[in-house]
């Protein structure tokens, strides 16, 4: 499997590579750090003729800790992630998720961008994002415009973007005070086959938020909020309550058609981490 | 004469029984190694093959028009070309033509190349051929293949192959191509008068024998010759065949061998080779054939199986009797499916002091991609259903499975099979080192399994193999053998062995990939045989040299003592002599070399396969693994092997084999796994979607315990491995996930397996807490 014959572009700003990438239209992809890209074009689902280079522009790059949240480029790797002393400080559960992605070779050059817009439905970073209420900083016909993940990723392989929209970045807030997130998942194959993220927000042992993502199953990342439900809980009350919505959940979860393991265990793992990760974050919150 | 004593006398250590630094490590870490993809020969076209889409069809008509007219084209082959020949090969049995001739089999089939002046050219053409199929309903599962009103994969009997070493081969009976039996006692008596009997029916997947580089071929067809650069492990076998293919004399074949990246088996025998000399000979230029990863998936992977197993034993803990029929999916065609399905079961008793055995096995044809050799094979079929079956009798008789196993393993001169040569290995000494090193004993938490398993398989193929060593003026020496470096360090080993004899540092002795012309025969690299029965040809060549040395040194010292190999030269205990100082005494000048040719042959019987083995190489390991009851996964935690190898010619080189086996072996047992869907199609034919180890499967801590009796035939009492661990460490986990409470029946044991095993056993809570 050779790479076809491409025309790189290298513009040096964020408004060049949209011009460009409007200009080339469908001929074109923007190229930031390949992994998903280049194996798909060495596979032939991909057909650009020009690649338009990310990876130089200073605008996509960078983590920034800014009051109330964090703010991470496009551009920027799930290894620059994993191993930011700011994000290991602010939102530890994030890099920890950075850290399980892929092998090193990927994460060394892999982009939470690229993740992101790719949209593969087996993925981490949608499903934990979508948890800590992060919001996706694109820019859409030359504007700038923020979406949640679940907006963002339409369905398999799909996004809101159209050539020439790039995504800048992504903004996480910071942790409430009294909240833990987590994030599980389980991977079988290559991808995770399960992703759940639950943030939990307690005040005086007691819950007081929670919101669950569950991805990496679906056409597309399933954001709950359980505040309604868990509220006031603890101990057994809250372990019971927990596992009935998650029967509940796992249930009724939409499923991606066609792939190795049976839905009765694919419903079986998301009853079981949902569970194991609002258990957690409830640990979590409370210490 | 004078007393001769050069004062330069260096201080040489012995070279076997050295980690000495691998011959091969620093060209392949600068990527200065050149492998078959690539040579570049002037004038080379590329080829591209076209594969059939379909598993089963009559071929009605084949238009190479469109791709013919494509600028950059040079020649296409398809079935109509081989009209003038007999196209059919198979080393077991000549059932398979070049390329597809009126018929497909399977999906993945060749069924017509093209070669053209880039790939590019060559892929667009080949997707403009047109072929038009009269669909046939396929036969793509052992089940359906065995049917009584199945449809014939093959509607004509294949004429024997030139090397299946099988004797006479049995008739076949519809699919069935081979089929591989034997009884010893009063099986039916035994059985009924066992205190305890267990039986099941168990399921072995289809695995790709994944190697770094894919099956690579450069073929140039000139006159009547032809020159074939290849990445096979066998070069002397392809020779032989491709001569028998196209009709030329053996030494108008010449196959050239490069390095190999890796081949574990799926290089064996002739894979893409006649494919590329076909197409060179109609192209008349030399051609260029590399296959992509899925090309090589649907070339040869490893057989799936079906097996009904049971065995008894008495209630006082000795095995009574086993009997097991087992069917090898060997695909479409043959390919090495007869010889793994004797190895399969001679496997199948287990090295046990059985009082009746019934063994009975079926290699069948479906329309899937053939199957043939990868490491271990035979062995790693059985050996886990055997062990499993071992370990749920010692569970019923209350007995523990290390005492068991020892009370009933077989002897050293212990019978293993009627005929063939006596046990070679001490079984129960190997099995208490394994289970030492797992802490056998000691106590676990629930969730934890440690498992054993003891298996043996007929190693060292066929006992013929010749060698050249050449000694030059400069005290260089050069060994050439046959033996294929595929990346276990045999030209290393080689060299360690000639430079044992010749009393030279390893890194002064050379050895370069095989090219027939020049290289003396050796039957094959496979069956762990290279090390024992090559290394033997070597270490005899380089006594052919060490001769002539002590006959020149003698008169020069003129001396009755003893004269033996040291520090680079020949001394009689006081007094030492170069050899360049040697050579020079003996050609009167400064140049001739020493030339000394090893040989050897079967020194019992033929050789033939119902005698052998050569030797009897041990299968055997002990694992301890995690099982989380929840999710179905497990964890390998640790395994340890035994590498029984007489003498460690260089125990680096055995502890890498051990540990490779050992993650192929993770692989083979918890995830890998070929999907075809019931037309045939193989689903996961990509890396993304068939899932190899990698270092994130290594567990914790893997040993290898290398036991050196020198008790072997090979050179300095060696014997061979790198295949035992595959085998032993697949069932030695099987074994483990048992003892932790989940006996599984279906390789590889995924997490959903394990899950639904724990399920159907009703241990877990249906929610699937963790305790
Ligand atoms: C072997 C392997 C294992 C993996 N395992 C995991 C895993 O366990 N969990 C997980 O979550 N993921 C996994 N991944 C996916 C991995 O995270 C992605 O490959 C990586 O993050 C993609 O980033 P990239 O920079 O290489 O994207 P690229 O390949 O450069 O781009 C991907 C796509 O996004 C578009 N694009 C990129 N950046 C932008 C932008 N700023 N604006 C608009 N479009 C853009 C490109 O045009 C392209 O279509 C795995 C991938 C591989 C190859």
């Amino acid at each position: 499997m050779k790479l076809p014959q491409f025309e790189l572009h290298r513009p040096n700003s964020v408004d060049g590579a949209s011009q460009l990438l409007t200009e080339l239209g469908d001929d074109a992809s923007a190229y930031s750090g390949g992994t998903e890209l280049l194996l798909a074009m060495k596979l032939g689902l991909i057909k650009s003729r020009h690649l338009v280079d990310l990876k130089p522009l200073a605008e996509l790059r960078g983590i920034e800790l800014r009051p109330g949240g964090v703010w991470i480029g496009a551009g920027v790797t799930h290894r620059e992630i994993e191993s930011s002393p700011a994000i290991r400080a602010v939102l530890p559960p994030l890099a920890g998720m950075a850290s399980q992605i892929a092998n090193v070779r990927v994460r060394a050059i892999g982009t939470i961008g690229g993740n992101l817009c790719f949209a593969d439905p087996n993925s981490d970073p949608a499903t934990l994002l979508s948890a800590l209420g992060a919001r996706l900083r694109a820019r859409v016909n030359g504007e700038s415009v923020e979406f949640s993940p679940e907006e963002f990723i339409e369905g398999p392989y799909q996004t809101l973007l159209r050539p020439g929209d790039l995504l800048l970045g992504v903004w996480i807030p910071a942790l409430p005070a009294g909240s833990a997130a987590v994030h599980l998942r389980m991977k079988i194959h290559e991808r995770p086959s399960v992703t759940v993220a639950a943030l939990v927000g307690v005040t005086r042992g007691e819950v007081v938020a929670a919101r669950l993502a569950v991805g990496s199953v679906g056409p597309k990342v399933l954001q709950v909020e359980l505040g309604e439900e868990l509220r006031g809980l603890s101990g057994v009350g809250f372990s019971t309550r927990v596992r009935s919505l998650m029967a509940l959940l796992a249930g009724s979860i939409p499923l991606l058609p066609e792939r190795p393991e049976s839905p009765e265990y694919q419903r079986h793992l998301v009853r079981l981490l949902g569970a194991r990760a609002l258990e957690a974050g409830l640990e979590g919150a409370r210490n | 004469m004078a007393a001769v004593t050069t004062p330069e006398r260096p201080v040489v250590a012995t070279a076997v029984g050295r980690e000495v630094e691998r011959a091969d490590a620093r060209v392949k870490l600068n990527g200065q190694a050149e492998f078959t993809g690539d040579i570049r020969v002037p004038g080379m076209l590329y080829g591209a093959v076209l594969r059939s889409p379909v598993a089963r069809a009559r071929i009605t008509r084949v238009d190479v028009e469109a791709a013919l007219a494509l600028d950059g084209v040079v020649a296409v082959l398809t079935g109509q070309d081989l009209l003038d020949m007999d196209p059919y090969y198979g080393h077991a049995l000549r059932d398979r033509p070049i390329v597809a001739i009126d018929e497909v089999r399977f999906v993945g089939e060749p069924v017509a190349v093209v070669a053209a002046r880039t790939l590019a050219v060559a892929e667009e053409a080949r997707n403009l051929i047109e072929v038009a199929y009269d669909l046939q309903a396929p036969v793509a599962s052992l089940e359906a293949a065995v049917r009584s009103d199945a449809p014939q994969v093959h509607t004509t009997r294949a004429r024997p192959g030139f090397a299946h070493g099988l004797g006479q081969l049995p008739d076949p009976e519809g699919n069935v191509c081979y089929r591989y039996g034997f009884t010893t006692g009063d099986v039916s008596a035994d059985f009924a008068g066992a205190d305890v009997v267990v039986e099941g029916e168990y399921r072995f997947p289809a695995v790709y024998q994944y190697s770094l580089e894919t099956h690579s071929v450069v073929a140039d067809y000139r006159g009547d010759e032809v020159t074939i650069w290849a990445s096979c492990q066998h070069p002397f076998l392809v020779r032989q065949e491709i001569a028998d293919l196209f009709d030329l004399n053996l030494d108008r074949v010449r196959v050239v061998v490069p390095y190999l990246g890796g081949g574990f088996g799926s290089k064996s025998y002739t894979k893409m080779e006649p494919i590329a000399v076909a197409i060179s000979r109609k192209a008349r230029r030399p051609v260029r054939v590399v296959n992509r990863v899925d090309e090589s998936m649907v070339t040869t992977r490893r057989h799936n199986m079906v097996c009904r197993m049971r065995t008894a034993a008495a209630a006082d803990g000795t095995l009574l009797a086993r009997e097991a029929d087992f069917w090898l999916d060997t695909g479409a065609y043959a390919d090495n499916g007869p010889r793994v399905t004797a190895t399969a079961g001679d496997a199948a008793p287990g090295p046990y002091r059985w009082r009746s055995v019934r063994v009975d096995g079926r290699c069948v044809y479906t329309n899937t991609a053939p199957a043939g050799s990868y490491r271990a094979f035979g062995a790693i079929h059985l050996q886990w259903i055997g062990e499993l079956q071992v370990d749920e009798i010692a569970h019923k008789l209350g007995l523990d499975p290390l005492e068991f196993r020892c009370r009933n393993l077989l002897p050293v001169g212990g019978e293993v099979r009627a005929g063939a040569k006596p046990l070679d290995a001490d079984l129960v000494g190997d099995l208490r080192k394994v289970a030492e090193a797992i802490d056998w004993g000691a106590p676990r938490p629930p969730g934890r399994g440690v498992g054993l398993s003891v298996g043996l398989l007929a190693a060292g193929a066929h006992p013929v193999s010749m060698a050249t060593v050449r000694l030059g003026a400069d005290g260089g020496a050069t060994v050439l053998v046959g033996t294929t470096e595929l990346g276990q360090g045999a030209r290393t080993a080689m060299a360690q062995i000639a430079a044992e004899v010749l009393a030279l540092p390893p890194h002064q002795v050379v050895v370069r990939g095989t090219d027939t012309q020049y290289t003396p025969y050796d039957r094959s690299t496979g069956a762990s045989r290279s090390t024992t029965v090559a290394g033997k040809a070597v270490e005899l060549a380089a006594r052919d040299v060490l001769a002539s040395l002590v006959e020149t040194a003698a008169t020069k010292l003129d001396s009755d003592a003893p004269l033996s190999a040291r520090d680079g030269g020949i001394t009689d205990g006081e007094r030492w002599i170069s050899h360049q100082e040697l050579i020079r005494a003996r050609f009167g000048f400064a140049g001739g070399e020493l030339v000394g040719q090893g040989r050897v042959q079967p020194s019992r019987g033929s050789g033939s396969y119902a005698e052998g083995p050569v030797f009897w190489e041990v299968c055997l390991a002990a694992a301890e693994v995690e099982v989380d009851p929840a999710t179905g996964v497990v964890h390998v935690m640790r395994t340890a092997s035994v590498a029984d190898v007489g003498r460690a010619i260089n125990p680096q080189l055995i502890r890498r084999q051990d540990e490779g086996a050992t993650l192929q072996a993770i692989g083979n047992a918890l995830f890998e796994e070929m999907h075809y869907d019931p037309e045939g199609l193989l689903l996961n034919d990509t890396l993304l979607d068939y899932r190899i180890p990698s270092t994130l499967d290594v567990p914790e801590q893997m040993t290898c315990v290398i036991v050196e009796n020198e008790d072997g035939p090979g050179p300095f009492g060696a014997k061979g491995c790198g295949e035992g661990a595959f085998a032993g460490v697949t069932a030695a986990i099987a074994t483990a996930v048992a003892a932790a409470g989940v006996p599984m029946r279906e390789l590889p044991m995924t997490p959903e397996r394990v899950w639904r095993r724990l399920q159907e056993r009703g241990t877990v809570e249906q929610t699937g807490e963790l305790r």
